[in-house]
């Protein structure tokens, strides 16, 4: 059902009815599969200025190239980047070889490194289309046996799966020779191996972490639910080269990449080469000097939101004239891999230094609630439960159809660079509503680590609405900088 | 220079002054167990430090408690044990997160149970960066991002008077 929250604002007009629609009263559960299809009039999208060339690809934000809000299995939720790129067998020479297939509903992630598709996206025998990758992927091995990864994610979820190798192309780029990892919570099967060793990793609970792409997907005797995401997979392009940084990878007693028989029992932890065998960064392993980076392009969406932006993510910065910027700051980001705060710069909000890093995957702001956050309170406190979903969110103090001005200094790692940002945020509960708008750049979660252990300042996708943000690889450099660095 | 130092480096600043000794070979305890407590946990965890070639362990003592340290799977953990010999707190800081749960010991059921509850009200996805989680005897919060992971957990029974929980990290 659809709660209706104290004057809320309905933008645009239902043109089907609601029956058995999933929108619940959290906006955290909108992230998950929905049951069955929203409809409605929605607000105008918005577009960025059009780039141009073979260094672009198309990205939209809840737009054309993410799974269908009418996909009962896999409607995506708000704020999310995609991006589609097509995966072929190693060595294919062109995206149109036979046995590539397209894999779209990726998201785009730039506080992730890697590609990583859902096994049970990938084709294995598509008699309509004449492909069948995943006959055609070859397992990443150690010393002869299979690979297997896990990656922990901050909520206390994984995922888990083999590691193949492919040859992936982005927009109109060459393909790159890259590991990807191939999602797949029952690789290895049950019991003391496998994604259970995951499970215990994500440090979350004895079992029911490790991801797939939809309940629907997950066999019903298999021990994970409910863990949809609405992806087909994450497109990893953050700061570094690859994932050597948090991916645990473990070899397997198998020699193939299929579920049940891929990863036997005996399951060992162990170090890769971290140029070769771990998920690489597709944008570091572009030719033509556009593995330097890459540029996120997103409009902006106003105070209401709207249904979806179109944009572009432009690979290479200052390369060429379609990704050089006339006028940015750029932020030196900490490239210190020995140390907790890798890959962070730092903000100061009302005079407190706090970590920062920006982060397209992230659905919105999460910022530390607190002295250095005034003029804000916990949506929460304005009703006597939580059952509208907003605890936990930012709040213009006053329970009123307000925005209010959250700035700071973002400053880099080192160095004087300092620019001040001011951020623009409401209370969602009055404009919140995904029948007309999924795109939303005035959203701020709680970071709720704040109160007894030290929060970063997270500049999620909101951040990147609006603004051209320049991304510099570490180990690489640009006119802007050495990377790794942002620039905007 | 660097503007802010992590959470090792800043632990490691407060403490440093404090030191009253050092010494490696303390055993593995778990929350509300003894410094000698529970072997099969010790051994557990030993199997999973044992992998990582970089580990390191330090001990060192506040007034109010002392602090082992070591390392799994490249991430530091460390356990508040109070000065009447009782684990009331660890805490964990790194790249990725740790498997923390076999060091919760009698309270890991309690802590599980709590889990399941909160993520059936906040379900599990890519965007949640942090879940702090409560019981009746027990508080476990972690979080971050790609590269850098932390939490920490501990029974508020348990700690030492004058300890807060900001001190467990």
């Amino acid at each position: 059902m659809i709660v209706s929250y104290p004057g809320f604002i309905l933008i645009g007009l239902l043109s089907l009815s609601l029956v058995g629609c999933s929108a619940s009263s959290s906006v955290t559960e909108e992230l998950g599969c929905k049951q069955s299809a929203l409809q409605a009039d929605p607000n105008p999208g918005a577009a960025a200025s059009p780039v141009s060339g073979s260094n672009v690809m198309a990205l939209t934000v809840n737009g054309s190239q993410c799974l269908s809000m009418s996909d009962p299995n896999s409607a995506v939720g708000p704020n999310s980047p995609c991006a589609s790129v097509t995966v072929c067998p190693p060595g294919a020479t062109s995206a149109s070889d036979s046995n590539c297939q397209v894999i779209s509903g990726l998201l785009v992630d730039t506080g992730s490194i890697g590609l990583r598709v859902f096994r049970s996206v990938i084709q294995a025998n598509d008699t309509t289309n004449g492909t069948a990758l995943f006959s055609h992927l070859t397992p990443v091995t150690y010393r002869g046996s299979t690979v297997a990864e896990c990656v922990t994610y901050g909520d206390g979820s994984a995922d888990w799966g083999p590691v193949a190798n492919a040859t992936v192309f982005m927009g109109g780029e060459a393909g790159v020779a890259t590991p990807i990892q191939l999602i797949d919570a029952y690789y290895g099967g049950s019991g003391t191996n496998g994604w259970s060793i995951c499970n215990s990793l994500a440090g979350g609970s004895s079992s029911n972490v490790v991801l797939d792409r939809c309940p629907t997907n997950i066999p019903a005797s298999a021990p994970v639910s409910g863990t949809g995401l609405g992806y087909n997979g994450i497109l990893g392009l953050g700061l570094y080269p690859n994932d050597s940084i948090y991916g645990y990878y473990y070899s397997c007693a198998g020699t193939s990449l299929s579920s049940s028989s891929g990863c036997g029992s005996a399951v060992s932890s162990i170090t890769l080469s971290a140029s070769q065998k771990t998920l690489q960064n597709p944008v570091s392993l572009l030719t033509d000097g556009n593995n330097n980076g890459l540029v996120l392009e997103l409009p902006s969406v106003g105070n209401i939101g709207v249904s979806s932006a179109n944009g572009y993510v432009v690979f290479g910065v200052s390369n060429q004239p379609n990704n050089t910027p006339t006028s940015v700051t750029t932020f030196p980001v900490d490239s210190n891999n020995s140390d907790n705060g890798f890959l962070q710069a730092l903000v100061t909000l009302n005079g407190q230094n706090l970590p920062a890093f920006i982060d397209s995957g992230s659905t919105f702001y999460n910022i530390p609630l607190g002295s250095s956050t005034s003029g804000f309170v916990d949506c929460g406190g304005f009703h006597d439960d939580n059952s509208n979903g907003w605890s936990g969110f930012f709040c213009p103090t006053g329970d009123s159809n307000t925005f209010g001005s959250l700035t700071f200094s973002f400053l880099g790692f080192s160095g004087s660079h300092s620019l001040s940002v001011s951020l623009t945020l409401g209370n969602p509960m009055y404009f919140y509503n995904p029948l007309s708008a999924n795109v939303f750049s005035d959203i701020a979660s709680v970071e709720s680590l704040a109160g007894s252990l030290s929060g970063s300042v997270d500049l999620g996708l909101p951040f990147y609405l609006g603004r051209n943000i320049y991304h510099g690889i570490y180990g690489s450099s640009s006119s802007l900088s050495s990377g790794p660095y942002w620039a905007f | 220079m660097k503007l802010v130092t992590s959470p090792l480096q800043r632990l490691v600043l407060y403490l440093a002054g404090l030191i009253l000794n050092l010494h490696s070979g303390l055993a593995h305890a778990h929350l509300g167990g003894g410094i000698d407590s529970i072997e099969a946990d010790r051994k557990f965890l030993k199997g999973e430090i044992a992998q990582n070639s970089a580990q390191k362990k330090a001990a060192m003592t506040h007034a109010q408690y002392s602090v082992q340290e070591m390392v799994v799977d490249g991430v530091p953990v460390r356990e508040y044990l109070s000065n009447s010999g009782v684990v009331f707190g660890i805490a964990w800081a790194g790249r990725h997160q740790v498997n923390f749960t076999p060091l919760l010991g009698s309270y890991r059921a309690e802590y599980e149970t709590a889990f399941q509850a909160h993520r059936a009200r906040y379900p599990l996805h890519h965007g949640l960066k942090s879940r702090s989680i409560s019981s009746g005897n027990i508080q476990v919060e972690f979080g971050g991002h790609m590269g850098s992971m932390r939490g920490h957990a501990y029974v508020p029974s348990l700690m030492p008077p004058g300890v807060i929980a900001s001190d467990i990290k």
